[in-house]
């Protein structure tokens, strides 16, 4: 007993310094952060979620600032160091990383999110199996289409059987293909529209994966309630009036739908089978 | 003090090197001008695009909080020596990247423009609100070089082009002066005198047209010369043949005289002998009337001997040859007034010679001269008492002259111009005696000597009687010099 006070103590202090959701301390915070994970190049990103987190700013009458990483890992590490408050953040990374480091689910995009295959218009190739033994571009591993893709590829018989190369984004993922550098690109088909409405480029989906819960907003949990239910009813809202369906527009969604933790264990599963596959 | 001579190459050069001087510093001056304003434009462009490559990065490195990502673009930046210092700042104002890591964590500092460096700032924002700074020190070293190199350039063009300019200017002052130096030449020299001189120039330009109206008017003028040459000698020459034979018939007119005159002194002489000898032989046997005729016809060859011998004399003077020497005039006048009273010797007669004249003449001719003026003096002052009679040096419009002045019985000055004519007699003989061709030998013997005599006088009042002997002549002999010495005029 006598060894254990100290310890006692030094988490009681902990305890009282450390901010508790809806506490007075995070009441009085005026400036937050929105961190979106880089799925693409930070310039883009910008043009799109900049508007976002100013109008999430305006609707909870905060400045809301917006932050990105240059790497999916990176943006990982400082998502697991808690350094946003609001996330915008691929499911896989919601359920290895968000979730555990305190971020709760407050809308994701109404769809399913699947990992499409796509290949240039003009490709011989009519199904995954012509895939055999050519070369796939993905996104950075840790990516959700690319779980998702590796664990179609599984499905289909094709694990080991492609060679996989894993670029920065997916704009990099499509460009391979475009250039014919790669056979195929998994990507998601939201940035295949982007792609092709920036590009114009001549691609098309060879097959799509199954279906997950899509990319989501997470508020912190030191993030206030008020502030949180405030974000949440303003994302789910934008499809209903024109400025907020530019901003959807302008991130290459539809609309969003509040989201549940539980909603995720689908993407959980699918990544303990692609662990398990990868051991 | 003149800096150019007068010369029209120079003008020519001068005027076309100060135009171009003007010219060549307004171009000079625009084209520097351009030259820095351009570089200056170039120099903003790459301000800009360096401000723009910057500021992408920048942005993203503020978006993703990966200021190391920032750092090879910021050290690439700062190869350009035009960049001197890159700064980074986030929103707070915290430096989160710079070119010297000292800085960074520090706040963004003052941004305050060098001697020779200046700063540019670009503030990062988007939508959420503004990102940070980018700050970014320029050299404007490259700017004020390029200037340099720019003016300097433009000013070795410029005095390059300039001595190119005056070294044209010249040469082409030279080019249309050195055929207008002919025309010069010609010009003067035919002003010499040399009218056979031409300029020999020839175009179709305006110093051709001079050179060719120059050398037909010098043409002309030789002509008119020539002609008016022609002229001057046919002019002479018959002048010269006029004057022979004028001399040829005064000449035999005085052949004639001198003939006639010694042909009638002969029979005259016997005239007046067998006249005399006639009164003295028979004189007391003649009535008184005859002896009356015989007296008149004595006086009478007696006065026709005189005029002979007066006539002879002119006719002996006409002839004579002028040998000029130096003249005792004073003592001269003295010796004929000495003659004049050992012949009347009870005549009381007041006679002032100024002393020391001098004269260069023929004393032969001098002394007839002044017999003949001084004996008209003692002549026409007879029966004055005081008789008065004065010989002096005196000055006519500036050329010495001798006067011989009496207050004898004068004349008529509106019949002065009779006095030298020969023959022209203003009194009677029986008032005064004379041939009347006295004054006429005087006048001929002063001009013989190259002067000129006049007459003054009122009647009953006297008369003076000046002449001159030509330049130099007369004059009054100079202190301390002999007979032989000079004169003063």
């Amino acid at each position: 007993m006598s060894r254990a006070w100290p310890v006692a103590v030094l988490l009681g202090l902990a305890a009282a310094a450390a901010p508790m959701p809806g506490g007075p301390a995070a009441e009085e915070r005026q400036d937050y952060v929105l961190g979106v994970f880089p799925y693409l190049p930070p310039a883009r990103l910008e043009r799109g979620f900049a508007p976002v987190a100013r109008a999430l700013g305006e609707a909870a009458g905060v400045r809301m600032r917006l932050r990105t990483r240059g790497s999916f890992a990176s943006f990982r590490e400082a998502l697991a160091d808690g350094r946003f408050d609001l996330v915008f953040i691929q499911p896989f990374d919601y359920v290895r990383v968000a979730a555990p480091a305190g971020y709760r689910p407050l809308a994701r995009w109404d769809g399913r999110l699947r990992a499409v295959v796509v290949t240039r218009a003009d490709s011989a190739l009519h199904g995954l199996e012509g895939l055999r033994g050519r070369q796939v571009a993905m996104p950075p591993p840790a990516a959700a289409v690319s779980i998702l893709g590796r664990d179609l590829l599984a499905a289909r018989g094709l694990a080991g059987a492609v060679r996989i190369v894993h670029l920065r984004n997916h704009f990099a993922c499509l460009s391979q293909v475009a250039a014919r550098r790669a056979a195929a690109c998994v990507t998601a088909a939201s940035a295949l529209r982007v792609y092709r409405a920036r590009y114009g480029a001549p691609l098309e989906v060879l097959s799509r994966s199954e279906g997950i819960p899509t990319s989501l907003y997470a508020a912190h949990r030191r993030v206030p309630q008020r502030l949180a239910r405030a974000w949440q009813r303003t994302i789910t809202a934008w499809h209903r009036t024109p400025a907020g369906r530019r901003l959807l527009e302008g991130i290459g969604f539809r609309r969003f739908v509040p989201a549940q933790d539980a909603e995720y264990d689908a993407v959980r599963a699918i990544w303990r089978r692609v662990q398990e596959e990868g051991r | 003090m003149r800096l150019l001579p007068r010369s029209l190459r120079y003008r020519i050069a001068a005027a076309i090197f100060a135009l171009e001087a003007v010219m060549m510093t307004v171009v000079i001056w625009q084209t520097t001008a351009f030259t820095r304003d351009a570089t200056a434009s170039q120099i903003r462009d790459m301000e800009q695009v360096t401000l723009d490559l910057l500021a992408g990065t920048a942005r993203v490195a503020l978006l993703t909080e990966e200021y190391d990502r920032f750092q090879p673009y910021l050290e690439h930046a700062l190869r350009d020596p035009h960049v001197v210092r890159i700064l980074l700042a986030d929103e707070r104002g915290r430096v989160v990247a710079a070119s010297e890591q000292s800085r960074v964590g520090e706040g963004l500092p003052a941004l305050r423009d060098g001697a020779e460096t200046y700063w540019r700032r670009r503030e990062l924002a988007n939508e959420t609100g503004p990102l940070g700074v980018l700050a970014v020190e320029f050299s404007a070293a490259p700017l004020v070089r390029i200037h340099a190199q720019a003016r300097n350039l433009g000013i070795a063009i410029g005095l390059a082009g300039m001595a190119v300019i005056a070294v044209v200017g010249v040469g082409f002052g030279m080019l249309l002066t050195r055929r207008l130096e002919r025309v010069m030449a010609a010009a003067e020299a035919v002003a010499a005198g040399a009218l056979d001189r031409r300029s020999g120039v020839r175009g179709d330009d305006e110093v051709g047209a001079l050179g060719a109206a120059f050398d037909a008017m010098a043409e002309r003028l030789a002509a008119e010369r020539a002609e008016l040459e022609r002229g001057r000698e046919a002019l002479e020459r018959r002048v010269r043949e006029r004057t022979a034979e004028l001399e040829r018939t005064n000449h035999e007119l005085e052949s004639f005289v001198s003939a006639v005159s010694h042909d009638l002194r002969a029979p005259l002489r016997a005239v007046q002998g067998f006249a005399e000898a006639l009164l003295e032989d028979h004189g007391d046997r003649l009535p008184p009337e005859a002896r009356g005729y015989l007296d008149r016809m004595h006086g009478a060859a007696t006065r026709m001997t005189e005029l002979i011998e007066d006539l002879l004399l002119l006719s002996r003077v006409s002839r004579s040859r002028l040998e000029r020497v130096r003249v005792d005039f004073s003592r001269l006048a003295g010796e004929v007034v000495q003659e004049l009273r050992a012949g009347e010797p009870d005549r009381a007669a007041a006679v002032e010679i100024e002393p020391g004249i001098e004269a260069h003449a023929d004393p032969r001719l001098l002394r007839i001269a002044l017999v003949n003026l001084i004996g008209n003096a003692w002549k026409f002052t007879r029966g004055r008492d005081p008789a008065r009679i004065q010989v002096a040096l005196d000055t006519h419009e500036g050329e010495p002259c001798v006067c011989v002045r009496d207050n004898g019985a004068g004349f008529d000055p509106r019949y002065a111009h009779k006095l030298f004519q020969p023959f022209q007699r203003l009194h009677s003989t029986q008032q005064f005696e004379g041939s009347g061709v006295g004054l006429s030998t005087v006048q001929r013997i002063v001009h013989m000597h190259g002067g000129r005599i006049w007459a003054e006088g009122r009647e009953g009042e006297g008369a003076t009687f000046c002449f001159t002997l030509g330049p130099g002549a007369l004059g009054r002999r100079m202190r301390g010099v002999g007979a032989a010495g000079g004169m003063e005029a």
